[in-house]
């Protein structure tokens, strides 16, 4: 469904984070006090979260909120390592 | 944040449920109030629907999409206190939408003389939008959910 909070300018790499430490969206909603059924609405953009849950999951990551949220896409991180690749071997 | 209902249907099954309880009170009580004259068979058959929309109604009514519709604050998140204030307006405006367009048709019915309710028929229109308007923000949110996510609560 279609949330009314529906925020399809907001993007988000909870997603990755998550994956990355090896978490369940069930361990995540337990940690931020949400339903896991929110944390798939999250990750999918389907859902626009609140400035509190936002908050709640940069502090779970340990990152700044704006590393886990943007109003424009992040870039794949294939195309952030390849110029990084690209310039060593210069 | 996982509430436990004392049913779970999922939600394709309730959607069907749902088409079918208000189908059943749509045909059990507005048939039955343009039928006031109707012989025994067709009463009995009308009642035998309405039993059902009214069980149908209650199941869905305990079921977790409608616990979800009556739960309080602290038992939801932030978005499924969206979806539920959602599917609540939406269930005030389909019921009060409704029961205009059942007043509208009163004003000529009265002056034309077309068919108007008498007091049972009345009661029996009452009774289905009640039921209906029970019922109504579970099945919203029924519709609503997405099937993928059923089994995370």
């Amino acid at each position: 469904m279609v949330s009314e909070n529906d925020s399809p300018s907001l993007h988000n790499r909870l997603a990755l984070f998550r994956t990355e430490r090896g978490m369940s969206r069930k361990e995540l909603a337990e940690l931020t006090q949400v339903n896991p059924q929110t944390i798939g609405f999250l990750e999918r953009g389907t859902y626009g979260p609140s400035l509190e849950l936002g908050l709640k999951l940069a502090a779970v990551f340990g990152v700044p909120v704006e590393t886990l949220f943007s109003l424009t896409p992040f870039q794949p991180l294939a195309s952030q390592l390849r110029p990084r690749q690209s310039g060593d071997e210069i | 944040m996982i509430m436990t209902a004392p049913v779970n249907l999922r939600p394709h099954s309730a959607r069907w449920l749902s088409v079918l309880v208000l189908a059943a009170l749509a045909g059990g009580y507005l048939i039955a109030a343009m039928l006031p004259d109707a012989g025994p068979p067709v009463s009995m058959l009308l009642s035998l629907v309405r039993l059902f929309g009214l069980i149908g109604a209650f199941v869905l009514f305990i079921d977790s999409h409608g616990q979800q519709a009556n739960a309080p604050d602290a038992m939801l998140d932030e978005r499924q206190r969206g979806e539920r204030d959602s599917a609540y307006v939406r269930s005030y405006q389909i019921i009060l939408g409704s029961l205009f367009l059942v007043l509208i048709y009163t004003l000529p019915a009265k002056f034309f003389g077309w068919r108007f309710p008498d007091r049972d028929a009345g009661i029996d229109l009452l009774s289905a939008f009640a039921i209906a308007g029970l019922a109504l923000p579970g099945i919203i949110l029924a519709w609503r959910a997405r099937e993928d996510e059923a089994d995370l609560g």
